[in-house]
């Protein structure tokens, strides 16, 4: 190899010797194609870009999935709103009597034993 | 969807504004335009073709997603913008996964009878890779942004987060260790340092 000039300097070195040399038109053509599928794929995978033109898949689907956050949000709300509209009353002493007679009976021996 | 007639005499910002409501035309001329120089930013930092394809497949990417956000200020930009997102993706990479250093460089070129001055300036392209590949990737990447890119110091100290005075550093230590390395594989004569 023979030695350059005295007076050629890094600069000119690094200007004129670029150590990338230009891509060539296959190499782009198939990066292009590349970055596009990938693209396809990120598009399929992601719902908020196009989640419209995707099959409908129900357990992937979150259309879907607030249908049983909405039925469960409306039970919810109708027992509540039975309990606060439902009368109450006080339980009468034969009543009280009656419920404890009758989970006495689930008691076991040896409970009954103690008292 | 808006759609853009003439794609190759619109301007880059047209072609994101297309790009942010879903023009896969758009995108694709876009690509065109930009990858070969994204390419040759990412080797000449990282010195691999495979890492560098790499970086600029997820950098477009970036760009499909942040189109929406994307906010016209000249022709110039885009450009930028891509050339920082390679940047950083780049230097993410490299501490990940530190390339080997291209030691078999100088045995690709053929010395036929015939190809000499061809093999000479391969040899030399290879060789002056080989030292960029040498630098710390911070100084090669300053390098790179400064030689191949002719960005000046204020951008690539935006580019790399840093301060101008940084990279002017960056540079003078950058070409004190390429002079050192050239002078030492005969490119350079010693009079130069």
């Amino acid at each position: 190899m023979t030695l350059p000039n005295d007076r050629e300097t890094l600069d000119q070195l690094l200007e004129l010797y670029d150590p990338v040399e230009p891509i060539s038109a296959e190499r782009l053509a198939l990066l292009v194609e590349k970055i596009e599928t990938r693209l396809s794929g990120d598009i399929q995978n992601n719902p908020t870009e196009t989640w419209k033109s995707r099959p409908r898949v129900p357990w992937n689907d979150a259309a879907f999935a607030r249908w049983p956050a909405a039925a469960l949000v409306f039970l919810l709300l109708g027992f509540g709103a039975g309990q606060w509209l439902t009368p109450h009353r006080a339980l009468t002493k034969t009543e009280v009597n009656q419920t404890i007679t009758k989970y006495a009976l689930f008691q076991s021996p040896w409970q009954k034993w103690f008292d | 969807m808006a759609c853009i007639d003439d794609l190759a005499l619109s301007s880059d910002d047209a072609l994101v504004l297309a790009v942010a409501q879903g023009d896969r035309r758009a995108f694709r001329e876009l690509m065109l335009r930009h990858v070969p120089g994204m390419v040759a930013l990412a080797q000449r930092i990282l010195g691999s073709h495979g890492d560098a394809d790499d970086v600029v497949q997820e950098a477009f990417l970036r760009l499909w997603k942040h189109a929406p956000h994307w906010a016209p200020a000249g022709e110039a930009e885009i450009r930028t913008w891509l050339g920082r997102v390679v940047t950083n993706l780049c230097i993410d990479l490299w501490r990940k996964k530190p390339s080997l250093p291209l030691d078999h460089a100088m045995h690709i070129a053929d010395p036929s009878k015939g190809a000499a001055e061809r093999w000479q300036d391969s040899n030399r392209r290879h060789l002056l890779q080989r030292c960029l590949q040498r630098l710390p990737l911070r100084q090669r990447t300053a390098v790179v942004l400064s030689y191949y890119e002719g960005l000046a110091g204020i951008e690539i100290a935006k580019i790399m987060d840093l301060s101008p005075a940084a990279v002017e550093s960056l540079l003078v230590r950058a070409r004190r260790a390429l002079r050192r390395d050239l002078v030492s594989l005969n490119i350079m004569a010693g009079s130069d340092l």
